[in-house]
């Protein structure tokens, strides 16, 4: 049929004008309403009569179209569309299909929001504080050097004495040169009260050694060694305090009440040794022995060296001990120092391992296990993913019976998952910027360089990758089992047809291979945290010679009382005077060093005065403590043997000393009570008696809990001439809650005094939990990664039978309907759970013991291979594990027979 | 509603339909046609009649666009888009004539799927 002339005869007709492009568009459509009316059954000339009725309308409701003419669209051939074509339904359909199943969407999500925040976290965290170059030109060669001797047991970590320092600084072969550096806590008076601030003194060797010079005024020079009172601000401190001012070179710093002048600020960035140090002064290290003279004098600093291009660290090390071996004997004040008089060992690290070794194989491990958390959580999605494609074999037959390549249908799939892989790894990355802003706070005081911890270039390269995994992690066997239908088995197939179980099928396989290892992933995760957990509590609970618990302690410095010892005697007991008249107060006392803090003195002397021989048996090191007289029952300290400090030991009295076990063991073969020792433990008193031994106590770990115990002596600041210096811990040991003393403190010490300083007001439970920090980091990360593991394993179990259930009901409706009872189904379902619990656990168990020895560092009081620790677990996964059985079992053992056959 | 008001609307009406139709894509004139009767269930094939016109209307009016459109292996086909005028028209009339007409509701107020 030619409508295109009967159109026109019919504008002809009506007298009316209508150009090609009406024509042909009108005809098209008559064409097209004729096809249509004859389809739907019409005759051909009734068809012809309709569209010849349309034509007629058309016409007389037009006045002669004439139209704009646009240059037509040529489009590209149907026949071949781009790869592309269609992505965008594939993506709303992903959407629509998440929003059908909301459960099951936002269970992926969160699992892998969570997986990614959990890894990049911890990535962040190993790359800034790991990865990440120290904020040095020279980085790269800059070695920590520091010094010990052969024997030593007590552990002076990081120090470098002024002795090898000069010998190795005059003209080293390995190295550019080294520098020195000591960080104190001083007082600043800007104007506004004093303020206590890091400060560092450094050699003016130091600075050129980092290529850092000052971006305002000069650096320090040789010159600066004999004129300490020239100062380097940092650039956060010129800011903060100067405003930034331009001309603040020649102006003063009042540091600790003396005057100081600025000679330059240091470029923005800069920081040595950490962020905390706010400003430079300089010190020389002092000779070892004087000229002119037979006196030893020892100083102790950290040290750093840069070495030549091309030296290594060893060869840095063997050349200091060579060099250090060369000097003079330094007698008993280095056998002081070091607990020991045998020969030199030094020690040469890089500094960004020396600076990062105490938290290294730590990170790694929780890496490690936060990698396997990553794919515990990913196991899941992809389990769930599967579960849906079977779910979904009708479709993609169905698909695929409509003429839909594999190639189309596995993209569609992909694209499913693609999108909850997207949005999961949004969230996660999210989640993971919230976390890194709390970090700080989360993790320990003393945890190197978190200033360094951000989202970067490569952290976000780590969630770019971590996506990528999971999107093909999680949409790969998906779309494998899509190109795997058969198209007439799953077409014919009924929809509840026992399919996918038993692990007759690939998939089914799959899914078992999965739980079993989201079972063994948490075994081993757990057993770590299990480990972790009970060396923690055997940390509290270690019997530290002493009783943390009802005691308060605080430091108190008095600048204002600097020179005068007496004053500060008499300032310090009458403080502890006031203290014990509080109620509650049981025991007060002071002492310069209370354990969990640095601060310690050491001494070496001769045991017998008259024996020069040089017997080493006649030599004794230890540390020195003074305290007040009610310290021992203050700290909750044991006597072992004789008696304490008692008021009536006084400067005039027979001079006595309390020793610890360690002590009596080590110098003296048969008892140590009423031994005596020779004068000179205080060079000031004026009589020269010996020192008697008056009681032993028991030791006390000052340290960590794996610290050696050093011999210690005690003597009491009521026998000692200048016993009591300005800065001293007070201990007191209250009936009630301490942390109630904690403002009553503080208002007595500025009662009595108003320049004096009190800090760390807390109870010594808290300084004993802040010493534990890490191992507790350790332990709650760990722990928190293996309950979120173990949840995964319970909900991937569950999740695995469940579905199992549900594709099974015909068969268990025959299994009934044939006679089986509740607990034969009941029996069926959980063995399947149990088989797969109890081979997860089996390999996570075997895992574990062969990868707990990484955790040996870590570990205290228990041994790696603690059997109750990997009883705990066994049992802990069996009870989630049938737990996880139960619920769908039961749900099998309901099943209505006829029901299940039915459907 | 006399019969003034009446003719008013149906003609309002059948602007706003084809508008509709065209929001989401762009479409030939049968296939307009086609989806104003089904989606109407016939109520309103009267409109069938005066679809070109229409068509040409609005597209003198600027409201919409028509534009042959070539494809290989196939004949070309004269597609009607919403100018963005036309869109603003649409929303408009939307407005006002949903109130009236559930049967064209029916049309305008389903969006595409």
């Amino acid at each position: 049929m030619n409508w295109t002339s009967v159109i026109q005869d019919e504008f002809a007709r009506t007298h009316k004008q209508a150009d090609h492009g009406v024509v042909e568009e009108l005809a098209q459509h008559a064409g097209a309403a004729f096809e249509a009316a004859r389809a739907e059954g019409a005759s051909v000339d009734d068809a012809r009569a309709a569209v010849c009725q349309l034509i007629e309308s058309w016409c007389a409701a037009t006045n002669g179209p004439r139209r704009i003419e646009r240059p037509p669209l040529i489009e590209s051939a149907a026949a071949a569309p781009s790869r592309l074509a269609g992505l965008s339904m594939d993506i709303r359909h992903a959407f629509r299909l998440l929003r059908r199943q909301p459960g099951f969407a936002l269970v992926s999500i969160v699992m892998i929001a969570l997986g990614i925040a959990a890894t990049t976290s911890l990535f962040s965290v190993v790359n800034g504080v790991l990865l990440k170059p120290l904020p040095w030109k020279t980085a790269d060669r800059l070695i920590r050097v520091s010094e010990t001797r052969e024997g030593s047991t007590a552990s002076m970590a990081g120090i470098f004495t002024n002795a090898t320092y000069h010998a190795w600084a005059d003209q080293p072969q390995t190295i550019d040169g080294i520098g020195a550096w000591n960080n104190t806590t001083v007082a600043v008076d800007m104007g506004g009260g004093p303020e206590r601030i890091l400060k560092t003194s450094v050699t003016p060797s130091l600075f050129p050694l980092l290529e850092a010079v000052p971006f305002i005024g000069t650096g320090f020079t040789k010159a600066h060694e004999t004129d300490p009172t020239v100062v380097l601000l940092s650039y956060g401190f010129w800011q903060d305090h100067f405003g930034g001012a331009a001309d603040v070179v020649g102006k003063t710093l009042s540091v600790d009440r003396r005057p100081f002048t600025i000679i330059g600020v240091m470029p923005r960035g800069f920081e040595f040794p950490t962020r905390e140090s706010r400003f430079w002064t300089t010190f020389g290290v002092s000779p070892a022995t004087e000229p002119g003279s037979d006196r030893h004098s020892i100083s102790m600093f950290s040290a750093l060296a840069r070495l030549k291009p091309g030296a290594t660290p060893q060869q840095a090390r063997s050349e200091a001990e060579a060099r250090g071996t060369a000097v003079p004997d330094l007698g008993l004040v280095l056998g002081a120092v070091f607990g020991s008089n045998g020969p030199i060992r030094v020690t040469a690290q890089p500094m960004l391992e020396s600076i990062t070794k105490d938290v290294k194989p730590a990170l790694w491990v929780m890496f490690a296990a936060v990698g396997l958390l990553f794919v515990a959580a990913i196991g899941n999605v992809a389990n769930m993913q599967l579960a849906q494609a079977t779910a979904r074999r009708r479709e993609v037959a169905i698909r695929s019976a409509i003429g839909a390549g594999s190639g189309r249908l596995a993209r569609q799939l992909f694209v499913e998952t693609s999108v909850i892989a997207l949005l999961g790894s949004v969230f996660g990355f999210g989640l993971t910027a919230a976390l890194l802003r709390l970090l700080p706070s989360l993790l320990p005081a003393d945890f190197p360089r978190t200033d360094n911890i951000a989202i970067d270039a490569t952290t976000l390269s780590l969630v770019l990758g971590l996506t990528a995994i999971t999107t093909f992690a999680t949409g790969l066997l998906p779309v494998r089992l899509a190109r795997r239908v058969k198209l007439t088995s799953a077409l014919v197939e009924d929809g509840s047809a026992p399919v996918g179980q038993s692990l007759r099928s690939p998939v089914a396989r799959s899914r078992a291979l999965i739980i079993t290892t989201q079972v063994a992933i948490a075994s081993v995760l757990l057993v770590g945290a299990a480990l972790l957990s009970r060396s923690f509590v055997a940390l509290i609970n270690l019997d530290r010679g002493y009783t943390p618990a009802n005691l308060m302690t605080a430091s108190v410095q008095l600048p204002g009382r600097g020179t005068r010892p007496q004053a500060r005697e008499e300032f310090f007991s009458q403080l502890i005077g006031r203290l014990k008249g509080m109620p509650g107060v049981t025991h007060a006392a002071y002492t310069m060093a209370l354990p969990l803090t640095p601060r310690e003195a050491r001494m070496g002397f001769l045991k017998n005065a008259n024996d020069h021989s040089g017997n080493p048996d006649n030599t004794v090191h230890a540390l020195m403590r003074v305290v007040s007289d009610d310290y021992f029952a203050a700290m909750g300290m044991r006597l072992a043997e004789g008696r304490g400090f008692t008021s009536a030991d006084t400067k005039t009295s027979e001079p006595v000393m309390v020793v610890n076990r360690t002590f009596a063991r080590r110098y003296f073969t048969g008892s140590a009570l009423n031994q005596t020792m020779p004068a000179g433990i205080d060079p000031e008193r004026e009589d020269r008696n010996p020192w008697r031994i008056a009681g032993i106590v028991d030791d006390v770990l000052h340290r960590g809990a794996t610290e050696p115990v050093q011999p210690e002596i005690f003597a009491c600041t009521c026998q000692l001439t200048n016993g009591t210096g300005p800065s001293q811990f007070l201990t007191v040991r209250t009936s009630t809650d301490p942390s109630l003393l904690a403002s009553e403190m503080r208002r007595l010490v500025r009662e009595m005094d108003k320049s004096a300083i009190v800090e760390q007001v807390m109870t010594m439970e808290a300084r004993l939990m802040t010493s534990l920090s890490k191992p507790r980091l350790y332990a709650v990360l760990l722990g928190g990664f293996g309950t979120f593991a173990l949840l995964i394993a319970g909900i991937g179990l569950f999740g695995g039978l469940s579905y199992g259930v549900s594709q099974r009901t015909r068969e268990i409706g025959v299994r009934t309907a044939l006679g089986a009872t509740p607990r034969d189904i009941v029996r069926l379902i959980v063995s399947q759970g149990v088989v797969m619990t109890f081979t997860g656990l089996a390999i996570g168990l075997l895992v574990a013991a062969g990868t707990v020895r990484y955790l040996r560092t870590f570990l205290f009081g228990i041994n790696a291979y603690d059997v109750t620790s990997f009883v705990i677990v066994g049992a802990a996964l069996t009870v989630v594990a049938l737990v996880a059985c139960a619920i769908p079992a039961r749900r099998a053992a309901r099943i209505d027979p006829l029901k299940g056959l039915r459907t | 509603m006399d019969s003034r008001v009446s003719k008013e609307l149906k003609k309002g009406s059948a602007d706003l339909l084809i508008l509709a139709l065209i929001e989401s894509r762009a479409r030939h004139g049968y296939e307009i046609g086609r989806l104003i009767e089904e989606r109407s269930q016939g109520a309103l094939s009267y409109h069938i009649a005066s679809l070109y016109p229409t068509l040409y209307r609005l597209e003198d009016a600027g409201l919409v666009e028509g534009r042959w459109v070539e494809k290989v292996g196939q004949r070309r086909r004269r597609y009607y888009k919403l100018t963005p005028l036309g869109r603003r028209k649409l929303a408009a009339e939307r407005s006002v004539w949903q109130h009236f007409f559930l049967a064209i509701d029916r049309v305008a107020g389903f969006k595409e799927s």
